[in-house]
């Protein structure tokens, strides 16, 4: 099942007041998901460690700016997608993706997360994920990942709601027919 | 079967030891300290003591103060009485503290004196029945000529 990490009792209180053991447990809880959503947009391990240690730094550093305890995963996981950003802008790369990030079409459908996978399609759906266009891809990984809602995707990414609602009805529909194609 | 979220995060697993590296490095680097030491735990069980301690107070002192007060109050009264009398204890109770000896020595003497002054029973005999007393009458004159 999703682990919704909103609903999570996370020690973020502790955490704003400097205790180590808080922090220790926030970053465990997060590390491998925030580290699988970095992999997947970066697609390099080196840089996905170098965005994952950046973005533990940043959240140690600014906690103070978190509004809503509640919201810590969100929060980390928008500080890691702005890393990824700022490592594309570095690098110079994937320019026509970071021209997309600015479209905002529209549409929303049913939700095909719930759809389980054998083990012999494990490797085929990571590759069908990875054909998809970065925005469409960033969006379906935060919702795989972490059942985020598309609010907090649109706070994550720094999108509007409808560009999120749209990225996520293309990615979805892309994926559905990129499975319909490989399924015999 | 698995979720997506299962398939995902079984992909990078063995990304796992590098992270936690790169935390234990964060934490070292941002808070000096490389993980929670077992001096924090101890504080956080001491902690959750504390936290115990309060909710046992809140839950079962709290409410009854008043009683708890009222039985606090009366406790210190008795004790209070307690200290009182035995700080003034009366002449005769002292001499109890008599040494045992004393004691089982007078003792003795009003037995011996009981024994003086109160005669034995009507009814008892003073000696014991001689023991040709049992004899029948014949044998006792063949005896007493024999003599």
């Amino acid at each position: 099942m999703l682990v919704v990490a909103e609903h999570e009792q996370l020690p973020v209180t502790q955490a704003r007041a400097g205790e180590s053991a808080a922090w220790d447990t926030l970053f465990r809880r997060y590390q491998l998901p925030l580290y699988a959503y970095v992999f997947e947009l970066v697609r390099d391990e080196q840089a996905s460690l170098d965005v994952v240690q950046e973005t533990f730094v940043a959240a140690v550093r600014h906690i103070a700016s978190l509004r809503d305890d509640s919201r810590f995963g969100s929060w980390l996981f928008g500080i890691a997608h702005q890393k990824c950003i700022q490592l594309w802008r570095r690098q110079d790369r994937e320019a026509a993706a970071r021209e997309e990030l600015a479209e905002v079409p529209a549409g929303f459908e049913d939700d095909p997360s719930a759809r389980l996978l054998r083990e012999e399609q494990e490797a085929e759906f990571m590759r069908l994920v990875n054909q998809l266009p970065m925005p469409q891809r960033s969006v379906l990984l935060l919702h795989f990942v972490e059942d985020f809602s598309l609010e907090e995707i649109a706070r994550i990414t720094g999108v509007q709601l409808g560009t999120v609602k749209s990225r996520m009805h293309y990615a979805k529909r892309a994926l559905r027919r990129l499975l319909e194609e490989q399924t015999p | 079967m698995k979720t997506p979220r299962e398939v995902l995060l079984r992909r990078h697993r063995t990304a796992e030891p590098k992270l936690d590296r790169i935390r234990e490095e964060v934490l070292a680097a941002e808070l000096g300290c490389s993980a929670p030491s077992t001096r924090e735990r101890k504080s956080q069980n001491e902690n959750l003591i504390r936290a115990m301690a309060l909710q046992l107070w809140h839950e079962l002192v709290w409410p009854c103060r008043r009683a708890w007060t009222g039985m606090g109050v009366l406790w210190l009264m008795m004790l209070a009485i307690n200290l009182g009398l035995s700080g003034h204890r009366p002449a005769g109770l002292e001499s109890s503290s008599a040494p045992a000896s004393d004691s089982w020595g007078v003792l003795q003497e009003q037995r011996r004196l009981l024994a003086e002054l109160i005669p034995p029973a009507p009814g008892q005999p003073s000696e014991p029945p001689r023991r040709n007393h049992l004899q029948p009458r014949s044998e006792r004159r063949i005896a007493d000529k024999a003599c």
